[in-house]
């Protein structure tokens, strides 16, 4: 019955899942054919001096491209189910419906986990190939909270999307955005290094807050 | 359910302990009173610039009489740093202190440097540049390569991003022969390359040596200098001024400020207010007789009157600034939690607990809550009263949206 349910929210979303690869994959390429022309207008040692020195930070353009995948993979996956109030066929499997609820959320974590390795894989193997480790650490220090902002963005998702009153979906939202500043707070490279423990918390912890939309829904609260 | 009901209050506190205060301080927030403070050499004493909030006009005034200059009467008391000025209007004395000013000379020993605890406490990049000390030319040029100091020194080509292993191991040598013990706890360098010439680095190893490296024509240099034993320093900064008098401000385990002089590496204590390397900043404006040093942080600025031949300080002063303590804000919350610092370009965790008045703030925010809950007719539960007792506005606005 999981699998069905796995299989069920690859049909959602296997065309965005494959849209991303492609569109994600080509935007990373155009950011480094960006970083590889300046380096044949000013030289790679300027370069290197501007990222060392003068604290410059060379894939700004990838800082809320998690957070938009994240996005839009959340909205492929649930707003679907709540479109004619789908979710209801979902939630009436023979299967406790935590166990319903948290196969479509973990999907939407894994794929996300899944899409980061991929994305932060390919800026790092770039950064590795003409920079040295402590440029390439710098590099993923500073991408790592934003590739963590998509993973708990498409929780949020699950929270907000659930939700069968707009009353409290707004006040979802909110908190969401409160939430998903706390992994924009500085754009200083490799700022986060002292509190990515504490926002790798966040993940799980959140990870709940769906079941109390679904509760929600099955009250059948109304605005 | 209720778990992960109250797992989302909870979560919403923490977040409105960050969120409410830090806008609560964006709608409030000042800047800092900006006067500028110099010691006068023809007055002898500090005069100071500011703009008067109320006139909304420049204020020139002597700290211990309270007179009040004019512009040109300002220039006049402060040949040393509007000597341009004195010049342009034919009014530069030929003496100051009873010693003759030369114009080359002024210029060469005068400087201004300005210490934050943001450049102390701020991620780096752990490569290094190293500048050709004695190029023979009059410009610095950029090096084509960067060295790292780990257990060994290793220069990086920026082309190919490949180590040069010659170079390394020549540099590596030295360091044996040195008796250098990697690892480095703390590597200086000023990598600005225009400055006017290069001194290179200074590196304390890991049992408190302080050392320095330079490269002169393409070979290495390394000397290990003898520090007063009392001395950890927990920070140095390369300063090259144009007199070539100093290499850099080394700053102490316990707020002691030296000067690391080019006079065979002596180390020379700087008289200094009591300044905190993390919270204060530290501002020097120097001239060849005197330098007016300024240590500012939220509440005070200290500045003390230094000779310049020995750094013994002659005067002092100080300014309070007005308490920006915003009462009523202390009081609606119970505690703040905060990620950045004035002080550091790291995110830090801060969790702040303000005064125990707070239960008082929090037993009205409880009775606002119980009030509600009559007109809503709602039950009453322990839960709910227990956290706004401890989290006053942030229990009581989760609690109002997420309880039901």
């Amino acid at each position: 019955m999981i699998w069905s349910l796995i299989y069920k929210e690859w049909k959602k979303t296997n065309y965005y899942i494959l849209s991303i690869l492609i569109v994600g994959l080509l935007f990373e390429a155009y950011l480094c054919l960006e970083i590889l022309r300046s380096v044949r207008m000013v030289g790679m040692p300027h370069v290197w001096d501007v990222i060392i020195n003068r604290n410059a930070f060379l894939f700004d353009g990838i800082k809320f491209f998690s957070l938009s995948i994240g996005v839009v993979l959340g909205l492929a996956q649930y707003l679907p189910e709540i479109k004619d109030k789908r979710i209801k066929l979902s939630l009436h499997l023979p299967l406790p419906e935590h166990k319903i609820i948290f196969t479509m959320v973990i999907y939407g974590q894994i794929v996300m986990i899944l899409f980061s390795f991929i994305f932060m894989g390919f800026i790092l193997l770039f950064t590795s190939f003409y920079f040295p480790c402590e440029i390439v650490t710098s590099v993923l220090l500073t991408i790592l909270p934003w590739f963590l902002s998509g993973i708990v963005v498409n929780n949020l998702l699950a929270w907000i999307c659930i939700e069968p009153t707009w009353k409290r979906r707004i006040f979802n939202i909110i908190l969401s955005f409160i939430i998903i500043n706390l992994f924009f707070i500085s754009d200083y490279p490799s700022s986060y290094v002292n509190i990515l423990i504490y926002i790798w918390i966040i993940i799980p912890l959140l990870i709940p807050s769906v079941l109390i939309s679904v509760y929600r829904f099955k009250e059948g609260k109304q605005d | 359910m209720k778990k992960v009901k109250y797992l989302i209050i909870l979560i919403s506190i923490i977040v409105l302990s960050w969120v409410l205060p830090k806008s609560s301080q964006l709608m409030r927030d000042n800047a800092l009173p900006n006067n500028m403070v110099y010691y006068s050499s023809v007055e002898h004493s500090f005069v100071s610039l500011y703009r008067d909030s109320k006139k909304n006009n420049l204020v020139r005034k002597n700290s211990r009489s309270g007179k009040i200059y004019s512009n040109s009467e300002f220039d006049s008391i402060l040949p040393l740093l509007y000597y341009r000025q004195l010049v342009v209007d034919r009014k530069m004395p030929k003496e100051i202190c009873g010693k003759k000013i030369l114009l080359g000379d002024l210029q060469s020993k005068s400087f201004f440097y300005h210490m934050s605890p943001t450049k102390k406490n701020t991620p780096k990049i752990k490569l290094y540049t190293m500048f050709e000390s004695n190029s023979g030319r009059v410009r610095l040029k950029m090096p084509l390569d960067f060295f790292r100091l780990t257990n060994k020194i290793e220069f990086i080509n920026a082309e190919d991003n490949s180590v040069n292993i010659p170079k390394s191991e020549m540099f590596q040598n030295l360091f044996d022969i040195n008796d250098f013990k990697f690892p480095a706890v703390l590597i200086a360098t000023n990598p600005n390359p225009k400055k006017a010439y290069d001194e290179g680095s200074f590196i304390l190893d890991s049992e408190n040596h302080l050392f320095h490296l330079k490269m002169m024509n393409s070979k290495p240099f390394l000397k290990k200098i003898n520090m007063p034993k009392d001395l950890h320093p927990v920070y140095i900064s390369i300063l090259e001024p144009l007199d070539h008098s100093f290499y850099a401000f080394v700053y102490g385990k316990y707020g002691k400020v030296y000067q690391l002089t080019t006079d065979n590496y002596r180390f020379q204590e700087i008289d200094c207010p009591k300044y905190d390397i993390n919270k204060d900043k530290l501002k020097i404006m120097a001239n060849p007789f005197f330098w007016t040093l300024s240590v500012i942080n939220k509440d005070t600025k200290i500045s003390y009157a230094l000779l310049a031949s020995n750094k013994k300080v002659i005067d002092k002063d100080t300014i309070n600034f007005k308490g920006e303590y915003n009462h009523i804000e202390n009081y609606t919350f119970p505690f703040v939690l905060s990620f950045e610092s004035d002080y550091s370009n790291f995110l830090y965790p801060s969790f702040i607990i303000n005064s125990y008045i707070n239960i008082l703030v929090n037993l009205f925010f409880l009775l606002i809550f119980i009030v509600i809950l009559k007109i809503k007719k709602r039950e009453m539960a322990i839960v709910p009263i227990v956290l706004i007792l401890f989290t006053g506005i942030y229990g009581l606005i989760s609690i109002l949206i997420f309880e039901e």
